[in-house]
């Protein structure tokens, strides 16, 4: 399984794709330093807000293309073959393969995450905002957060790209599945606080969530933003119960990619 | 496969990016489609989340910023109700955007948008808990438009309770006793004051919430002689003299801020200089 996680660590670094991505999360910190000239009176906490949802929108698509690079297209040229020619159990391969995305995501959310530490730094030096934003501790727990988010959405896309026969599947599935799972949570807290007083969108919708929930993880719960933004401490329950269903719900889909590969015929 | 020769193809895009170029005069000078005016539609928050790719803060962002450009100068009445509408979303999307809250409570409730931006208004003062500035423009447009002191007060006095810093905290909280003093309701006055005296670390300012306090008592206690003086006689006092003539009151009350107490001519206590007979009067 090392062998596969160190093979999944150097591919990364030589492919060019990521490095594109990772341009883009680079190109998305500099959007954020500009945004805060949209902001009258609080251009640090609009300079973060916009480098978080940056960050989360160039991490995820990070991780999902690393997934289609390392497994998605290893199976389409049928180079997985080679690499299950030696003596190890699948589920080695899919484990050392997970493990090296989450290793090189975690290294360009700690890279970008810098970045955008410096870009609200500097965002923030004509202005005196009165409520200051916290880039100690409750910065880093926000980007760890969007680290954790992404690895839910990696090992979706790994369990797609285990099943799918057509190389942009992992991507595309895994992208709709971001959206949707972030989405979903405050969809359904819309409809739960009776959706601005539109009873027949409740009456559509909110059966259709309630089914929605137990198969779709609510990865707005790990946006701790409002920590560093606005000094808004996550509740502690709420906290652990959030990092323990995207861990239970991300197993779950290295467990579903692994009986997938683990049947799959390659010849 | 077999190589085709290349310079046909070199001709080809050549005469193509020539007439590309021909076409840009025309295209330039022909008219455009107008363009779409100030906040004709409000897209539901559905969709805002997802054209955000599902990011709530992201959604509250690109709103604020289009609400931040839009031109007021050439906004009309529908434009002004989209505009609350936009804002209303970004209260739900993200209810502790500083730049949402006061711009909703610079724009909309002057050009009619009262219920709007008391809603965003509302929404950010409970996601905003070290921020007095929500509270106090809700009070403010409550006193102001809805013409209403006494809930006016009585949001000034959160406003003071969000305040971290002192001086602040008493200004605000002398705000809140001046409009709770110009209600009718002289018993919530009365508690309002008592109230924040009780909570304030500043002794010299409980000392003056206590004294308005008993000068509203004061108030009070003259207005229930009044009613029962005009129960007995039938007719409206002249002066304080006739209450006391009438035992209603033990003794003229003194005020606590050395001013005298006097019966208009409607028949209300009024609180006036000493002396001088064109009485400058103040606050009840």
């Amino acid at each position: 399984m090392l062998q596969i996680f160190f093979s999944s660590w150097r591919s990364g670094f030589r492919n060019k794709t990521l490095f594109s991505v990772f341009a883009l999360g680079v190109a998305l910190v500099v959007l954020a330093n500009l945004s805060a000239s949209f902001s009258p009176r609080q251009p640090l906490t609009v300079s973060l807000d916009v480098g978080l949802s940056g960050l989360r929108f160039s991490l995820v698509l990070f991780s999902i293309t690393l997934v289609q690079d390392l497994v998605g297209r290893e199976i389409e040229r049928k180079s997985v073959i080679l690499i299950l020619s030696y003596p190890i159990p699948r589920v080695a391969y899919i484990l050392g393969r997970y493990f090296g995305v989450l290793a090189l995501t975690f290294v360009a959310a700690l890279l970008l995450g810098l970045l955008l530490w410096i870009a609200v730094m500097l965002s923030g030096m004509h202005y005196d905002q009165q409520f200051r934003v916290s880039l100690g501790i409750p910065y880093w727990a926000a980007v760890l957060g969007v680290w954790l988010d992404a690895a839910v959405v990696a090992a979706f896309s790994l369990w797609i790209a285990t099943l799918s026969t057509v190389t942009m599947l992992p991507l595309i599935v895994g992208g709709l599945f971001a959206i949707a799972a972030r989405g979903a949570g405050a969809m359904s807290d819309f409809l739960a606080q009776g959706a601005d007083r539109q009873a027949d969108l409740v009456a559509r919708f909110g059966p259709v969530f309630d089914i929605v929930r137990w198969v779709l993880p609510d990865l707005s719960r790990l946006d701790w933003r409002q920590w560093p933004m606005y000094g808004h401490v996550p509740d502690p329950t709420a906290l652990v119960l959030s990092v323990l269903s995207a861990l239970a719900y991300s197993f779950a889909m290295i467990g579903f990619a692994t009986y997938v590969f683990s049947r799959r015929e390659f010849a | 496969m077999t190589r085709s020769h290349p310079v046909p193809w070199l001709l080809i895009g050549l005469l193509s990016f020539a007439g590309f170029a021909a076409l840009v005069p025309g295209l330039y000078g022909s008219p455009r489609l107008p363009a779409s005016g100030e906040m004709e539609v409000a897209v539901p928050r559905f969709a805002q989340v997802l054209t955000a790719a599902g990011d709530r803060y992201l959604a509250a962002d690109l709103s604020t910023f289009r609400a931040l450009v839009a031109s007021t100068e050439r906004m009309e009445r529908e434009n002004y109700r989209i505009l609350g509408i936009v804002q209303s979303d970004v209260a739900w999307l993200n209810p502790a955007h500083e730049d949402n809250y006061y711009i909703a409570a610079a724009i909309l409730p002057w050009n009619g948008e009262l219920e709007a931006a008391q809603h965003v208004l509302q929404q950010a003062s409970k996601a905003r808990p070290f921020d007095w500035q929500p509270a106090f423009y809700y009070a403010f447009n409550t006193w102001h438009f809805s013409k209403n002191a006494r809930e006016g007060a009585e949001w000034m006095k959160i406003a003071a309770d969000q305040a971290l810093d002192e001086g602040v905290r008493i200004q605000l909280l002398q705000l809140a006793a001046q409009w709770a003093g110009n209600t009718q309701d002289r018993a919530f006055a009365i508690r309002l004051h008592k109230a924040m005296a009780r909570e304030t670390r500043h002794r010299g300012f409980a000392v003056f919430l206590e004294k308005r306090a008993t000068r509203l008592e004061n108030l009070l206690r003259i207005e229930e002689a009044v009613a029962r003086y005009e129960e007995r006689t039938g007719r409206t006092p002249l002066d304080m003299a006739d209450l006391v003539a009438l035992r209603l009151l033990a003794e003229v009350p003194s005020d606590p801020f050395a001013m005298q107490y006097v019966i208009g001519r409607d028949g209300k206590p009024e609180v006036v200089h000493p002396g001088g007979p064109a009485q400058a009067r103040n606050s009840r």
